[in-house]
């Protein structure tokens, strides 16, 4: 690993000046689970570090005067995972959260880590996709927040710009009769990275109508994506046989998957079928049962 | 721009202050500039689980933290385990095989006491869980198993 | 089989100590003031040669103290056979210093046609790797043909032929611990150099040769191992590390990254194997051919030689079986647990069972009825003593017949053999004044073999585990050894100490008889004295006969014990039956093993602890390779390089275990044993395909055994 500058800063505003001071040279560190790697293999070699760990801004969950909550893009992923409130209004997001790596990665990896990295396969994008999440982002001309799904523009891409740092993430309020759920196709059990990720969030009525149906794909195409398509598909209706099929067959459309080392395209297409059926099922079930609140 | 900087670590109730390069990690420093060589390096990457310590009450991976990251914080390694005799969970791999080779093992008794303190009373399922981030090729996992849940119940039954 | 009261316990190992507080040392534990580290610079391509190699811009990183490549050394070649051969090294101060050394190395080369699939290399228009030992074929590294009666009769006669081509990857054995290596020359020019291997004298003779020093001159330490599984049998790093050393005057460490490992160590061989097999309508069979290629990669290295320790499970009147190794323009494979076993058994266990299927039998039921047994001919014409196949074919029926079941799911049987080595054995044994014993072994304790060795010396002179000191010295202190694996070291480890501590006694007794009016044949032992067996005396405390012995001029009590065998492996047959319940996904493929049953004969065992835990190893590494696992290539240039990509088994990936020890004793093995550390795995990629065929009715026929194939090849299996 080549040698760098080190800046642990302790406000945002601060880091934001050293980002900008420093031009293409700096990178943020997060909770380094990427960065590290990727440095120690020298495919991305900074001369200057600017560590965001320090930042207690940055780390933390809030429930919003609005209901909805947000949370610090430094909070390691663990602290979600064993934080009750999320646990109970956010279930699948933090289901998510737990397919990521192992304790030990998730003790140091943060979401806003996970988003900036942009990874296709990525596990949380998908279901924060689906909670229709808002991320808040800072830099020298101020600050914006936009909705995620303007967030990712490629493989590694992000509409963050070389300056900002992305701050938080908002989650709105749960809605009544809702439910969510992420499935994740992989070899193994753990540690291991997503060759197709579906997540499903959907809001049923009194008679188990589909109210809002939200649908992401992962690891099929080269951002994380909403499939529209689907989830039109599903307004208004019961989840029949039928509607489920015509919705998986549209998430199957919209996925523009790629055969690699981990996974062919056959499958891939194949399995965002399947798996949006299934996601939705369950999703629907978990509306049903309350799980969802 | 070598930069180096005065950090300071407690490592298993002991305070140091080492002179460490930005780009060392805290792997590097526990095992060449503390001399702690329990923590071991299996890929570097996050993956195998053998570098695994407790920061300030964390379970994490050692390749993946930048020591100057760490400055300020404490660590356990499994140099802190025993006391003046092993603890329950050292014993309870030893006596029910959960090691061969042992290069993981450090890692893996990090993990299990980890594991343990949240959770004293685990199922299969929860140890297998609590263990996911640690590999082993030698021993097919069962007897780890064994040791951790015979190891909850030994501390159960002395508490 | 008299009553033992250690041996055949479950003894926990007692380098488990050291292991669990952290203070057992590794290669990479060990450093030195001005200890420098080495790097390696690797070729990217497949085939290449080398134009030029600039080293300017490492040479003014500081922190640089030398740099070897083709031009300076013979260690590097400009002609590059696989992507990831090594093409220059250097030392530097510090690991990182040395790491950035090596990215500013510039080399320019000029690539070529390459080859990576076998059986693509064997045309005449491929491009030659090396010169071809075959007229017909190119890239031919090594043949040999099998044979027995008539092919085209056996044929004649069936009723029934089953024809497939299997597939299996690449495995990498993935030991936790990556090779390393430190080399220091002293003042007087003698080095020393630790490394993590299996078998330290090969290292010295290597090193020896390579220097043209004197074998004294060389002292190789084998610390504790991290995992080896055949992996670590030859020198990779070492000379690299001893000529760094030699230049720099300072001690050279050189540990492999994981991707190092990945890209140029020595996996398991892939292997592609076409076979026909026949048999009667009543299940009989009657004739096998095969054509069995190994992918030996750039150089030899695929171990070829072991088809008849692992084959000959069923009676065969009529078989040929041509073994080719071929090159390709890919990393060299090497031994990976009961080398060359699990390719051959994927593909035999295979055939039997879509044999069984399509005479609709009972895959037990078949197996047992061409099984081989006491009397019948190995594949080398030799004669069967009494086996444990059967039994363990029985034992497994048992098994299954008590399992439920349920939709989705399938059992799968398999069967396998191997045979263990011997290997050249030595010990030191030496009995100190207040009655322990030390056990001086140059073998390296792959397997916790040093914990039997301590049980046999205990047993044999009744006195506690805890007075036995065993441990593994180097080659300046201890005997020569052979080196750890085919599951040798226990069985030739064991026959060389149970030598040596009889010897022992003999020396006892002698000495004894000075001292007690007793003649020495009529001793023996029993709690920790030696002692007339008619009673006649009350005996004398070993601890006490030890201290008069090493005051008196009779001398301290050494003996040392040996084992060898000129044939290198023993007529030990151990055989294997395994069961696996699986749950196939009928949407996705996905594939959950529930639990894997293995009937394995041990022979006689000798810490069951211990020898449970390689046969639940050997499984969980066999799923990996079966399910899990392969090095996936383009363009010659390994893909997943890393532990993320590369996917072994984790915690929760590892099935319930069941395994059951099966107890033949060996004819010359000590106390009966039969060696354990391999054949546990050489079995499993064959059970889980037979089970996941049974649960899906698809047979798949490639290594890793994956969802995809399963969800694709035959489109979706379920309902939905």
């Amino acid at each position: 690993m080549k040698n760098f500058e080190y800046f642990a800063p302790e406000t945002t505003e601060e880091a934001i000046r050293l980002l900008d001071e420093h031009g293409e040279a700096a990178k943020p560190l997060a909770g380094g689970t990427d960065l590290l790697i990727f440095m120690r293999d020298q495919k991305i070699t900074p001369d200057v570090i600017v560590d965001l760990k320090g930042i207690n801004a940055l780390s933390g969950i809030e429930e919003l005067p609005d209901g909805s909550v947000q949370f610090g893009s430094l909070t390691p992923m663990q602290d979600l995972a064993v934080h009750p409130m999320m646990r109970e209004r956010y279930p699948h997001f933090i289901s998510s959260i737990r397919e990521v790596g192992s304790i030990q990665v998730r003790n140091l990896a943060t979401v806003g880590g996970n988003i900036c990295n942009a990874s296709p396969a990525a596990d949380t994008p998908p279901t924060l996709l689906t909670l229709n999440a808002q991320v808040r982002l800072a830099g020298p001309r101020g600050e914006r927040v936009i909705p995620l799904r303007e967030f990712f523009v490629g493989p590694g891409q992000t509409a963050l710009e070389r300056d900002e740092v992305l701050t938080h993430v908002i989650l709105p309020s749960p809605q009544p009769r809702s439910g969510g759920c992420y499935i994740k196709l992989a070899n193994r059990q753990a540690m291991d990275i997503a060759f197709v990720g579906v997540s499903s969030y959907v809001v049923l009525d009194e008679d188990h109508t589909v109210v809002d149906a939200r649908i992401a794909l992962g690891a099929v195409a080269p951002t994380p994506l909403r499939v529209d398509a689907a989830e039109t598909i599903l307004q208004g209706q019961q989840l029949t046989k039928e509607v489920l099929s015509e919705a998986g067959e549209a998430a199957e459309a919209a996925s523009r998957p790629i055969t690699d080392h981990r996974a062919s395209v056959e499958y891939r297409r194949m399995m965002v079928k399947v798996l949006t059926r299934r996601a939705v099922l369950r999703a629907a079930e978990k509306a049903r049962n309350g799980n969802g609140r | 721009m070598d930069a180096k900087r005065w950090i300071q670590l407690t490592v298993n109730g002991e305070e140091h202050e080492v002179y460490v390069e930005p780009r060392r990690r805290l792997l590097d420093v526990l095992r060449e500039d503390l001399g702690l060589t329990g923590t071991k390096e299996g890929c570097g990457t996050g993956d195998c689980g053998a570098c695994t310590v407790i920061l300030d009450g964390r379970l994490v991976n050692a390749c993946l933290v930048f020591a100057i990251s760490a400055n300020g914080k404490s660590v356990e390694t499994v140099e802190g385990l025993a006391t003046d005799h092993l603890h329950p969970i050292q014993e309870a791999f030893i006596q029910h095989g959960g090691l061969q080779c042992g290069i993981c093992t450090p890692g893996f008794l990090m993990s299990a006491k980890h594991l343990l303190n949240s959770n004293p009373n685990p199922t299969l399922d929860e140890v297998r869980f609590g263990l996911a981030g640690n590999l082993c090729r030698c021993t097919g996992y069962t007897k780890i198993y064994e040791a951790v849940l015979a190891a909850a119940k030994n501390m159960r039954e002395e508490t | 089989m008299s009553e033992h009261w250690l041996l055949g316990k479950r003894v926990p190992r007692p380098d488990a100590i050291p292991k669990v507080t952290g203070e057992a040392v590794y290669t990479d534990d060990i450093t030195f003031p001005g200890m420098l580290y080495g790097a390696v610079v690797r070729s990217p391509y497949a085939c290449a040669s080398i134009r030029s190699v600039d080293t300017s811009r490492a040479e003014q990183l500081p922190g640089v103290r030398a740099i070897l490549t083709p031009t300076n050394s013979s260690l590097f070649s400009t002609e590059i056979l696989y992507a990831g051969q090594k093409v220059a090294a250097l030392a530097a101060t510090d690991p990182h210093t040395a790491q950035e050394a090596a990215s500013l190395i510039q080399v320019e080369y000029q690539r070529h046609r390459a080859v990576f699939d076998p059986i693509r290399a064997m045309s005449r228009d491929a491009p030659v790797v090396r010169p071809s030992r075959s007229q017909e074929f190119n890239n031919v590294c090594s043949h040999q043909r099998k044979e027995r009666g008539d092919l085209e009769t056996g044929f004649a006669q069936a009723d029934i032929i089953v024809e497939n081509t299997y597939r299996v990857g690449i495995a990498h054995q993935a030991y936790m611990e990556p090779h390393a290596c430190v080399a220091r020359f002293d003042v007087s020019g003698k080095l020393t150099v630790w490394t993590s291997i299996q078998g330290q004298f090969n290292v010295r003779a290597s090193l020896a040769s390579m220097l043209g020093m004197p074998v004294h001159d060389v002292r190789v330490i084998a610390p504790e191992i991290g995992g080896a599984f055949g992996g670590k049998t030859s020198l990779i790093m070492e000379p690299i590390a001893v000529v760094l050393a030699k230049i720099t005057g300072a001690p050279v460490k050189i540990v492999m990254s994981r991707q190092e490992e990945f890209i140029d160590a020595h996996p398991g061989p892939g292997c592609i194997i076409h076979v026909k097999t026949a048999a009667r309508q009543d299940g009989t069979l009657t004739a096998e051919w095969a054509e069995i290629i190994y992918d030996t990669g750039a150089a030899p290295g695929a171990p070829t030689g072991n088809f008849d320790r692992t084959r000959g499970l069923y009676r065969i009147p009529n078989f040929r079986y041509d073994i080719y190794s071929v090159y390709t323009h890919k990393l060299i494979p090497g031994a990976y647990r009961a080398p060359g076993a699990l390719e051959l058994t994927f593909a035999f266990e295979s055939q039997i069972d879509h044999l069984a299927g399509e005479l609709g039998q009972d895959p037990i039921e078949f197996r047992l009825k061409n099984a081989v047994d006491e009397g019948d001919l190995t594949v080398d014409g030799k004669v069967y003593p009494t086996i444990g196949l059967r039994e363990s074919l029985h034992q497994a029926r048992e098994q299954i017949k008590a399992v439920e079941h349920k939709p989705h799911r399938g059992i799968g049987v398999a069967c396998g053999k191997w045979m263990n080595a011997i290997g050249a054995s030595g010990v030191i044994l030496t009995l100190n004044e207040d009655g322990s014993v030390n056990l001086t072994s140059g073998a390296v304790d792959l397997t916790g073999v040093n914990t039997v060795l301590a049980q046999i010396v205990a047993e044999e002179l009744s006195i506690s585990l805890d007075q036995i000191h065993v441990q593994t010295r180097d080659t300046d202190v201890a005997p020569y050894a052979a080196l750890s694996g085919g599951s040798r070291t226990t069985y030739g480890m064991s026959l060389a100490t149970q030598n040596a501590v009889r010897q022992l006694k003999k020396d006892l007794f002698e000495f004894a008889s000075q001292h007690m009016p007793v003649s020495p044949e009529a001793f023996t032992v029993a709690d920790g004295k030696v002692v007339p067996r008619d009673g006649s005396h009350t005996g004398i405390p070993i601890r006490e006969l030890a201290r008069i012995a090493m005051y008196s001029a009779r001398g301290p009590l050494t003996v040392t014990g040996s084992a060898s065998d000129p044939s290198w492996l023993a007529d030990s047959y151990i055989f294997i039956t395994q069961v696996a319940e699986v749950e196939v996904d009928p949407d996705t493929g996905e594939i959950t093993v529930l639990r894997v049953s293995s009937f394995q004969d041990v022979g006689f065992a000798l810490n069951p602890m211990l020898v449970e835990g390689q046969i639940e190893g050997g499984i969980v590494q066999g799923l990996g390779w079966g399910y899990l696992e392969g090095l996936v290539f383009d363009k010659g240039v390994v893909l997943n390089e890393n532990l993320t990509e590369y996917k072994i088994p984790t915690a929760l990936d590892a099935p319930e275990l069941v395994p059951v020890l099966i107890e033949i004793p060996s004819a010359d093995g000590p106390y009966g044993i039969k060696g354990v550390g391999e054949p546990s795995m050489v079995v499993t990629p064959a059970v889980l395909a037979n089970a996941i065929h049974d649960a899906t009715g698809i047979r798949l026929t490639e290594t890793p055994l994956v969802q995809d194939d399963l969800s694709t090849r035959q489109g979706p299996l379920g309902n939905m």
